[in-house]
This record gives structure tokens, sequence and C-alpha cells, in this order.
């Protein structure tokens, strides 16, 4: 894609006409010029053609220089967060809306109920990373029983549809990331019980 | 002779370049590299599938996609690179691809066998480039017809957000209802507010109202001027009820305002709920008398209003007007405006403004038809094509994404802003509004393939019932027979549906909780308001909900023998209850406090919820553990078991 010149549309003059088929046509095929028949309409019809294909590329050169530097997409930029990808935001957003009430809204254990819990919630800035990433997705799929821990954190498998678990293993993993995550913008009801 | 030699020639050259370029097609090169990563996915033949098709006449799409991605159903290339890779998460469970293609919910060109040639990425004028990753949800509006449509975060919030502005007011939206428009009626307003008022909320309503469902119009200095002339003329409206202050005590207002819990609905200096307009300056916008006889009677000013009419004394109704005027009078900034009458020479020119920006759609006005609908049908709007190009601004793409974003986000940034005034959405509200605008297509699919919600059952409540119901607004937060106020974030405000409460509480629970609601769920921030049911209410409430909104399979009992009770203590323990929830003295403040829950909920219902929270609740913070009947019911035995605290016991 980078080697093709990026004609925009709107710009005035140098839009590419709608296609509606399914194959992008390729440049139209120049007659090679035929060795051993030295004719001057052969020859003539072949410079016609050299002439007009430099003057096309000169034209399609000329057109884009005039376009101006590649134009944002305002509405894509709306949903970008530039500390997490897209799959990162949704698992904080289930995060949020599952696992906050304990583990507080960035996982560091300060959750409005943490203080009723012995053992309290970890912070997972520090304990994350101890525990192997086979053992991560046990823990949110069977609770903190299935590790052979205390049962005060529930087992969330039978809830959670596949892809939450996924997403929120990979907010979990920007979470714990040394950098303090941004917080995001909360596109999701608050947490309902 | 020659141009046929030539001719022949070219036609030589022409079948080579096809031929050549057939076999060196991108979709032949990958299922090579398919073959090379164990053989063609999906089959046991050892052949390449060669050119992969899908038809769907219904649907009107060849998608040849799954020629390149011919592993997208399965599961093992769940980490093959592109395109060879599994298609990611469990969609295909329920679209497959056989019976809904690929285009369907990507968009592209479905018949193209090459990567540019599908619009992989956006291609200018391109008619159907294939769906970005952040606007794919608006492909799900098509065929998920229902307000929220299951995994989707944006445009359940757009569709949400659509229905809480009122857009249905203006335009004709599909799926919209224009019963759900709710703006206050305009007779009264000259009893209730004064111009100074009325103009700075005509000039900015963000400025009184921060969360102001109602946009800014950015009307000119002289329309302000002439509506506020036409919308201030005495109008025949039902007279205030007289009040002596004499009497008023500030103080006992403020203990009314805060025992009647008028912050789960209201907020003040930033705190509380969002049902009602904030209450913060409340007492620079609305007059005492106004306030005493709204308090006492609010149906009879707004028939469509969500708030409950409290059973207040008079003396109650008085302190608290005297309370909001005093405690909250201070006019927000820019408000403090002249307070003088406008010129009546106006008045025919404000009735001009009104008429021309619509304002009538949303609020009814005696004499005034009940919708204008001033704006074009919203129907299509996700296909229309706008020629020329929109200028939408310096550097931003000509799309109709952009488009709508920019005018969703603020109508006067686009050309040819018109009438829309501006709502004052932040970005992210302006996304869901585009995902849910771009989610209207011009091609309908046919009515088998999409789903909807369930059809509201159109009875009202009725009787003695259906009076206290309409009195007190139970559907303004809770809902019932599907009927009930969605807020903006697309639920009810309650999550405690009344369609089968009476198989869930006991009758002796609600009668006491409608008197005198109290905290079940201990750190839920809306609690239900304590409206002053009087006592013969209450039990005529319970008594209807406990004989009609009942659900029979519901209605079983569990074994409360002894052995059966320690077992449920011992699973209790086992799965760690006691994190969320208070038995005695010790828990957590997630769910509700445990003690005394015999008298509070019934068995058959406590083993169902237990056995399919997520069913009874989506999103409840109740894990699905998946007990076994027995468990559970050995479990609800416990539960049930467990005596009121001494100390507050019945008192609650």
């Amino acid at each position: 894609m980078s080697q093709r010149p990026v004609v925009h549309g709107g710009s005035g003059g140098c839009s590419a006409p709608p296609r509606t088929g399914t194959q992008a046509a390729d440049p139209a095929v120049d007659v090679p010029p035929v060795p051993g028949i030295s004719l001057p309409l052969a020859q003539c019809a072949f410079s016609i053609g050299l002439v007009a294909s430099l003057a096309m590329g000169l034209l399609i050169v000329a057109g884009c220089r005039a376009t101006p530097p590649p134009a944002k997409d305002a509405v894509q930029e709306a949903f970008r967060d530039d500390a997490l990808s897209a799959q990162e935001a949704r698992g904080h957003r289930v995060f949020r809306q599952r696992c906050a009430t304990c583990h507080g809204p960035q996982g560091r254990g300060d959750g409005q109920n943490a203080y009723n819990l012995q053992p309290p919630p970890p912070d997972f800035l520090e304990s994350l990373a101890k525990l192997p990433a086979g053992d991560r997705r046990k823990v949110i799929e069977g609770g903190t029983a299935a590790l052979g821990r205390s049962p005060l954190c529930p087992p969330w498998g039978r809830t959670l549809a596949l892809d939450d678990v996924d997403a929120l293993l990979a907010w979990l993993e920007a979470a714990s990331r040394p950098v303090a995550v941004a917080p995001t913008v909360d596109a999701s009801p608050g947490a309902r019980r | 002779m020659l141009a046929f030699g030539l001719l022949s020639l070219a036609l030589v050259a022409t079948v080579v370049w096809a031929v050549v370029k057939e076999s060196r097609a991108e979709w032949r090169g990958w299922q090579a590299r398919d073959r090379a990563l164990g053989g063609p996915a999906g089959s046991e033949d050892e052949a390449s599938p060669g050119l992969q098709q899908i038809w769907l006449p219904d649907l009107d799409r060849v998608d040849r996609c799954t020629s390149c991605h011919v592993a997208v159903a399965t599961p093992e290339r769940r980490d093959a690179p592109l395109p060879l890779r599994a298609h990611p998460g469990r969609w295909l469970e329920t679209h497959r691809p056989d019976r809904y293609g690929c285009t369907s919910c990507h968009g592209g060109q479905g018949e193209a066998t090459t990567w540019r040639g599908a619009a992989h990425q956006a291609i200018p004028d391109w008619p159907e480039p294939m769906a970005s990753r952040e606007l794919m949800e608006a492909r799900c509006g098509t065929c998920h017809k229902e307000r929220r449509p299951k995994g989707t975060d944006w445009l359940d919030r757009g569709r949400a957000l659509m229905a809480d502005r009122n857009c249905v007011a203006c335009h004709e939206v599909p799926g919209h209802d224009v019963a759900e428009v709710r703006s206050p009626r305009l007779d009264g307003l000259p009893l209730k507010v004064s111009p100074a008022w009325l103009r700075g909320w005509l000039k900015k309503p963000k400025g009184y109202l921060p969360k102001s469902r109602m946009g800014d119009f950015r009307l000119s200095d002289r329309d302000i001027e002439a509506l506020t002339a036409f919308l201030l003329q005495p109008r025949a409206t039902p007279p205030l009820d007289p009040v002596d202050w004499s009497k008023a005590d500030v103080e006992k207002g403020g203990e009314v305002f805060r025992g009647s819990r008028c912050v789960t609905c209201h907020e003040v200096n930033g705190r509380g709920g969002t049902l009602g307009p904030a209450l913060t300056h409340v007492g620079a916008k609305a007059s005492r008398a106004w306030l005493y006889s709204w308090i006492r009677d609010p149906h009879r000013f707004q028939p469509k209003t969500l708030m409950p009419r409290f059973r207040f004394t008079d003396e109650q109704a008085r302190d608290l007007a005297a309370y909001l005027s005093e405690e909250y009078g201070e006019p927000p900034e820019g408000f403090e405006a002249s307070n003088a009458p406008p010129s009546a020479a106006l008045v025919d020119e404000g009735r001009g403004v009104f008429e021309k920006r619509g304002c009538y759609s949303c609020h009814e006005l005696e004499g005034f038809p009940a919708l204008a609908r001033i704006g074009p049908k919203l129907a299509a709007i996700g296909d229309r094509v706008l020629e020329p190009a929109p200028l939408v601004a310096r550097g931003i793409r000509p799309t109709l994404p952009n488009w709508l974003f920019t005018k969703v986000s603020g109508p006067e940034r686009v050309l040819n802003a018109a009438r829309m005034p501006t709502f004052g959405f932040a970005e992210d509200e302006a996304a869901a509004v585009t995902v849910a605008l771009l989610s209207l297509r011009a091609k309908e699919v046919p009515a088998a393939l999409t789903t909807r919600d369930p059809v509201r059952a159109a009875d009202a409540p009725q009787g003695e019932f259906g009076a206290l119901v309409r009195r007190y607004r139970c559907l303004s937060c809770h809902t019932l027979g599907g009927a009930g106020h969605v807020t903006a974030t697309g639920l009810p405000l309650s999550t405690v549906r009344l369609d089968r409460i009476g198989s869930q509480l006991t009758r002796e629970h609600l009668e006491r909780y409608i008197a005198k609601p109290y905290g079940v769920r201990v750190a839920l921030p809306e609690r239900m308001p304590h409206l002053n049911v009087a006592p013969e209410e209450a039990r005529t409430l319970a008594a209807y909900l406990s004989t009609v909104m009942v659900d029979d399979a519901l209605e079983t009992g569990v074994p409360t023998d002894a052995a059966t009770v320690a077992r449920g203590k011992g699973l209790f323990d086992r799965h760690g209850c006691v994190a969320c929830h208070i038995v005695g003295d010790t828990g957590g403040y997630v769910g509700p406090d445990l003690n005394g829950s015999g008298a509070r909920l019934k068995p058959g219902w406590t083993v169902a919820w237990l056995l399919e929270p997520e069913r009874w609740k989506p999103g409840t913070l109740e894990p699905d553990r998946g007990l076994t009947r027995p468990d559970a019911e050995a479990l609800a035995a416990y539960v049930l078991s467990v005596p009121a605290r001494k100390a507050r016991g019945s008192g609650r």
C-alpha cells in the first residue's frame, strides 16, 4: 500500500471514480514494441503511447503533490485510548463492573469492600508478576479457591463470556505495567448488583 | 495484415497475462501457506480448497473472504498469522459464516479476492469499505434492533442517549417511539420562573444544569428576548396553592430533604442521582410558592413527570420549599441578568422563534400540535451519500462517520448546522451516538433475521394498585411487564423488577419495606426514596404484588432440617460468601445483609437465584458458581435460617 500514491477524495480534482466491481483494475497493458517490424505506423503508435503514459504519470504526480497531508478520522480518534488497546479497554470495563468493588478501579486492592476481607485483595501492580500466566486465567475462571487459597474471590468462569476473560487478562497485563494506566472513558454503566 | 498481427499478439499477451495473474492470485498463495501450516483448515482433503464463496440470496451477499481466510472456523488456528488465523472469540458460534457470511458484520467488498479489492482499508469514495474495529458495532445494530443488543458497549449506549435526548421528537427514528419524549409542559412557566432565569437558561442551558438534556439552540440575544416574552405571557393554568410562610422552618425542611432521600434522583452540589434535575440552584429558578405547590402535587403541573407525589403534610411541603429556596437560592454564573419584564411587542416574534426551532416538539403548550418533526428522517442515515463531500473541518477526512460525529458533537461545526441544537455530548457520547446512527441502514435485512425487544404489555396497572403505582411513580425506577423508565445508561434506575417480586419477597417484608424503605444492599447509592406511603396503601401494594406479581415455578420450599442447614453453612463458608454478605457482625458490604433474611426472602426464589443469578439480573455481582440443585437448596436453607440481629432486628 505504501508505495502507491494515496489519492484523497474531496480535495478537488484528484478523486478516484467510484468502483463497484470486485477487482481493482490494473493499469492498461501497453502493446509491446515488436522487433523486426519497422513501420511508421507502429512507431507512431508506440511514441503516442509513450507520450501519453508520461503525461499521465506527470499528472498523477502533480495532482498528488496538491493533496493535503493525510487527514484524520475524527470519529475513530474518539474511541481511541492512548494508554489502552481496544481489548484492554474492554477488559477494564469488565473489571470495573465485576471486580472493582473489592480490587479497586485500577486493581490496587483498594475497592470499597477491600477492608472487609481477610486476607485483603492484593495490589496487582506488585502481585501479578508473581502469578504464572496459566494461573491468571485459572483464578479468574475458578476463583482463588482454584489455587488453593481463601475462597473470598469467587469464580467468574460461568458468568463471563470467553472474550471477556481474554479482555480481562489483557487489561490486567496492561494494569500491572510499572507505568500507571490512565483512567479510560467509562463507556459502560456502573457495576450493577 | 499488420493490424491483424498486432491484435493477435495483443490477444496472446493478454491471455498469457491473465493466466499468469490467475495462477499467482493472492488467495492461492495464502492457501499454499495454509497447507504449510498443516493442511487445508477444516478439511481432511490434501488438495487446495480452491476459491471459496458463500452465497446468501436473502442478505444479497456473495462473500469470497474465506478464500484467503481459510481457517476462520478452525479454533486450532487461534494464534496463526493473519489471514490464516481463526476468528477471535466465540462469535462464530452464534453467527455461523455459512448463514451470515462475513461482510454482514464486517462490511467490505465480499466478491473481491484481493486484499485491496476487498476494501480492508478505507478507499476514497468506495461504496462500502470494511467497518473499522471502532465502528463495527454499528453493523451489529442492522440486525439487532433491540435497544440494548447484548455484548455491545457503544451501540446500546448510543441508542440510550438518542432516546434520552429526545431525538425522536424532531426526527423520525426507526425503533424509537414518540411516547418516550418527556419534557416539561410550558403552560405554567410564568408562575414558576423569573425573566432573568429564563434568559439565562435560553442562552446556555448547561449554565444552570450541567447535565441538561436540552440542547443549546445558539439563539441570538433578540431571539432570547422574544422567546422570553412569548413564554412568560400569562396563560390559563391551575393556580398555586396558598401558603403562610411565616411559620416555615428551614431546619425542618432540611430534615425532610435528607430523610426523604431526594438525592437518589436529584443532584446537589455535584453529588446525587440524575433522574431528576439538579437542585443546586433551584431556589434561583423556581419561586418558593411554585415549589410548595409542586412538592404537594407535581402531577397537577406535569402529568408526565417521573417525580412521585410524596405523601407530605402541608407543613413538611412548606418547610421543604423554604429549605430549597434558601439553601439552594444562589443563582449560577450568568443568571444574574436583568429581571425586567420582556417587551410585550416581541411576543409575536417569540412565537415565530418557538415555531421555527420546533420547541413544541418536546415541550407541550396549549395551541400547538404535539410534534413538530422539523428534522429529516433518520432512517437510512447510515447509508447517506453526502454529495458533494461535506467539509467537516480542516484535516478531517470527509466521510459519513466523521460528518455524523462532528455534527452530533456540535452542529455548529459543520456547514448547514441548520436548526439542530448543540447537545454538548462528550466525545465518547458523540461516538456512541454515531455508532447508533450508522446502524440505521438503507437496506433492511429480512425480518426473520433480526432480533427485537419483546413487545411491551400495553396494559397499564389498573384499579387501586394502578392508582398507587402512578401516584408513587413506581415505574420511574422499576420495570413491570417491560414498562418502566429507562435512563441514559439504557437501564432502569433500579435493578429490582416487579414482575415476580411477590415470589421473591415475603408479603410482610414488602409491606414493611414499602412503608419504610431502607438500604438492603448497604453500599448501593440509589436507595429507594422515603415516599411516606400510608400504612393502608403499603398493605394494598404488598397484597397485590404478593398475589399477582408471582411466578408459580418459584413457589417451592427448601428442606429446613438441621442437617441440611448445617450442610448449607459448610457451603457458605467454603464458597467464601462472607466476602460480600454480612452474617452476624462480619462480612462484606456488597450484597444484602443476610441477618434475618428468612423474614425477607422466599425459599424457592433463593434457590433459583443461587442457581442462575445472571438469568434474573444480568450484570449482577453474584457469581454463577455452578451449584447443583441440592447444594443450592442447602445453601438457601442456611441463608434463610440466619436469625435477625437482636439490636436492630425487626425495627428496620
